[in-house]
């Protein structure tokens, strides 16, 4: 290599290390004004395939990890997601500049919308047995819903199931009494009906108080 | 010795490059800043409803994936109820229920296209009403 190349070749790469650290101290510096304007996010999950998103009101969701993530994020308030086999967890942070924020979520305990299709109904056909009709039992069903929306199980004791008083003479309408366990409470039950497609039913607690009317 | 100045220039070109890599990762704390692009109210919950995890690492973008449509709101804007529409045929027509919870809109109903009647109890009146106009709502009843 003749000199004039060698110099040519020692002035690029001194410009190369210039470059360089001029590169480096932006890098530095965008990084110690980013640190001073954001706060941390860090999130983690129980279940390490559970995927991690964030969102705010006004803005698009990002993706941010799987099991956990650690995020810078501007200060304001988020929506945290976390979601896995179907199901999803929010959780709400408030992110402050130069502060970090810890979220657990477990999409295991997401928060399942209460239905009666998802309540455990037993010993209900009893109530078709004597008298009622599968209409009447869905109107019942309902009746215990709305008493307790967040109920899992209502079993009735099918051998408690008893027709209340009837007098054909004064009487239009009849009735069934049981027992019967809401989850782990123990309730008694009145079902009154005068035709095929309605039903009322009242609920008393053991000590015979009136807790449920439905047709109220 | 011409030679071992080319090796130190390259050295200090590695060491300030890395240098300011590790820099960075220790004035960050090893977290990476997201910027979050704006968009309208209630698209990014709306996109996090609709991202079911599964390995995907993407979520749907709004505008480009779906747009919301009919957006009502309830209660001094405690609720909200939308209609997501695919742009493509991605997936169907569906309505989200949001509670405004700490500030935040999330998802607590949906995206779906028909909502056990049941849930209504769980709803303020007047959501369990727009439910009902919608006509999204199907079983025992209330």
């Amino acid at each position: 290599m003749d000199s004039g190349n060698r110099r040519r070749l020692s002035l690029a790469l001194y410009a190369l290390c210039l470059v360089a650290l001029a590169g480096a101290v932006y890098l530095i510096s965008q990084s110690v004004k980013t640190a001073g304007a954001t706060g941390i996010l860090r999130v983690s999950s129980p279940d390490k395939k559970s995927s991690i998103s964030v969102s705010r009101n006004d803005s698009t969701a990002k993706f941010i990890g799987v099991g956990n993530a650690k995020v810078r994020l501007a200060p304001g308030s988020y929506l945290v997601g976390a979601s896995d086999n179907g199901r999803q967890v929010y959780g709400t942070v408030i992110i402050k500049k130069q502060m970090a924020v810890n979220l657990n979520l477990n999409p295991a305990n997401a928060v399942v919308f209460p239905t009666v299709e998802a309540v455990n109904f037993s010993g209900f056909d009893s109530l078709i047995s004597n008298g009622l009709t599968s209409a009447q039992v869905n109107i019942i069903k309902s009746g215990f819903f709305r008493y307790k929306p967040t109920e899992k199980t209502v079993a009735i004791d099918t051998s408690s199931v008893v027709p209340g008083p009837h007098n054909p003479d004064v009487d239009i309408g009849f009735s069934l009494q049981f027992n019967l366990s809401l989850d782990s409470k123990t309730l008694k039950a009145v079902v009154s009906y005068s035709d095929l497609t309605s039903a009322r039913l009242q609920l008393f607690d053991q000590q015979g108080s009136a807790v449920f009317d439905s047709s109220k | 010795m011409r030679s071992n100045k080319y090796i130190y220039s390259l050295v200090f070109l590695l060491l300030v490059v890395a240098g300011g890599l590790v820099a960075q990762y220790l004035i960050l704390g090893g977290a990476r800043e997201v910027k979050l692009p704006p968009a309208a109210s209630l698209m990014g919950s709306v996109a996090q409803s609709l991202y079911s995890g599964n390995g995907r690492t993407k979520l749907l973008t709004p505008g480009k994936d779906f747009n919301l449509k009919n957006t009502h709101y309830f209660n001094d804007s405690a609720w909200a109820v939308t209609t997501v529409t695919p742009t493509k045929q991605q997936f169907n027509q569906a309505v989200v229920v949001l509670e405004k919870k700490d500030s935040a809109y999330q998802a607590v109903l949906g995206p779906g296209s028909a909502f056990s009647s049941s849930v209504l109890v769980s709803l303020p009146t007047d959501v369990a009403s727009y439910l009902n106009s919608l006509g999204v709502t199907y079983g025992l009843g209330q």
